[in-house]
Order: C-alpha cells, then structure tokens, then sequence
C-alpha cells in the first residue's frame, strides 16, 4: 500500500522536470531551443493513436499497457477539446491547470457549455468518471500485477469478474468518450 | 514507402465490411491515413467488434503493413456521429 501511495502522489513529477508542461499545453523541444507547442490538434491526433494502440494491446491481452493507454487518450481527446473551444486557454491567458486528473478536465469541458442537456451526455459524463476512478497518471510505471491488486482494492474486479472483462469494459468506456470527443472536435 | 489512397481504403472497407451508406471523413496522419468511419452497418456492434471488423478487413487486403499504412480509424453510427448535429437542427 506504502508504495501504491507514492505512485499516485507523485503524479506531477514530469512536469516538474522542466521539460514537459501540460498546464500551459506546450512542450519545448531540447536542445534544438525551438518551442514544438502542443495544442488541439496534437492533442486530438495523439489522443487517437492512443486509443489504436489500447485496441492492439487489448488484443494481445497484454492490459496494463492497454488501460494506461486508452486512459492518455482520454486525457489527450479532453484537452484536446477544452483547448479548441477555450480562446483564453489558447491565448495563454488561462492556463489547462488540470494535472492529469480526468475529473477536472470534464468539469472544464461542461463549463464550456458543450454538453448536450436531457440525457444526450450523461454517458459521456458517467464514462469519463468510470476512467478518472480507474486510471492514474503513473500507471505509466505499473506492472499488470499492480493494477490488478489496485482494480481489486477498488472492487473493480473479483472473483468472478476477471481483469480481461474489467478492462474489455474500460476500453469501450474510453473509446466511447474519445468517439464523443471527436464529434465535438469536428470544425 | 507505400501507401495507400483515400479511394482505395473506402473501397476496401466498403466492399469486405458490407458497410451501409458508408460516410468517410479521413486524414493523412504522418504517412498514413486515419479518420472517422460513419455506418448503420456498426449498430449494435460495441468497440472492440468494430475494430476487430476494421482490421481484420485491413489485414485480409494488405497483409501485416496495413499497420504501416493505415492510423486509427473510429467507427460510428450515424446516430453517434449526428448528436450534434441533430442538436443544431432542433434550434
């Protein structure tokens, strides 16, 4: 438990290396000096490779890699969104303060007024807080042991309900957020 | 390096998926294509059959580099491609 603690707390530890900033939505690149920014469309772009990759891994049973992937999609198609609508975010005058944490961003993205009313998104609302419970940051560094015994601890899965169908069910939560994201992406 | 054309992949896909009223909004993404794939022929099919769908097609026509050829495509219905639409209209 002492170390599944110290894989969620340190959650911020990239973005303290200087190197990466997700809250202003950019990245500097290296030694070149030049600034490669991350906006909407890397984010999106990015978001969808994720999603292809979590389908691949799923495939091959390998679900660690699959879970870590499909919930960066997530984050990525969000940001993606936020960052698309939001002019002051664009304009740097507001910064994507979210961290990684999902439940944020959707806050973020029903603030900016996109969500459809009577039931339209409430799929949309009720997946990506499934995802935000399920997924962290530093599952990056997580073997499929620790997520299993984590997944356990959570009651996501038992003895009957096996990994293989929790994250089966996690997938299709994530691809059907990253579906809906895409829609609202569209120019 | 090979590639493949937007003509071709909707028609690869159109013809081994069966698709219905098939709608294709696709994108090169670095040297390959990806985008959105807009069907009734995906109705009651969740994610994951929808892509095994998608790539075993792929695979069946262009063997192991269709993962060279081809990015992420994502599968709708046009009821989940429309929400928004039919939102607009509604106003």
């Amino acid at each position: 438990m002492v170390n599944a603690q110290r894989l969620m707390l340190s959650s911020r530890d990239n973005e303290a290396s200087g190197l990466w900033s997700f809250t202003r939505g950019y990245v500097m690149a290296g030694k070149s000096g030049k600034g490669q920014y991350l906006g909407a469309a890397e984010y999106r772009q990015g978001a969808r490779e994720r999603i292809g990759e979590a389908f691949t891994l799923l495939r091959s049973e390998q679900f660690s890699g699959s879970v870590y992937m499909a919930g960066r999609g997530v984050e990525g198609m969000l940001r993606a969104v936020v960052w698309k609508n939001d002019p002051e975010i664009r304009q740097g005058k507001k910064s994507l303060d979210t961290g990684h944490d999902l439940r944020n961003l959707l806050t973020l993205v029903g603030n900016l007024g996109l969500l459809q009313a009577g039931g339209r998104d409430d799929e949309f609302v009720s997946n990506v807080q499934k995802v935000g419970r399920l997924w962290f940051n530093n599952m990056r560094f997580a073997s499929n042991k620790f997520v299993e015994i984590r997944w356990r601890t959570i009651g996501e899965i038992d003895h009957r309900r096996t990994l293989k169908r929790a994250a089966s069910d996690y997938y299709e939560a994530c691809s059907a957020v990253i579906k809906r994201c895409e829609v609202l992406c569209q120019p | 390096m090979s590639t493949v054309t937007k003509k071709k992949l909707q028609d690869v896909l159109t013809t081994k998926l069966n698709l219905v009223d098939a709608r294709f909004v696709l994108e090169k993404a670095g040297a390959k294509l990806s985008g959105n794939i807009i069907s009734a022929t995906f109705s009651g099919k969740d994610d994951q059959q929808r892509q095994r769908m998608i790539w075993d097609a792929l695979e069946d026509e262009f063997g192991a580099q269709c993962v060279h050829l081809v990015g992420t495509l994502l599968a709708y219905t046009p009821e989940e491609w429309g929400v928004n639409l039919e939102a607009t209209s509604k106003k």
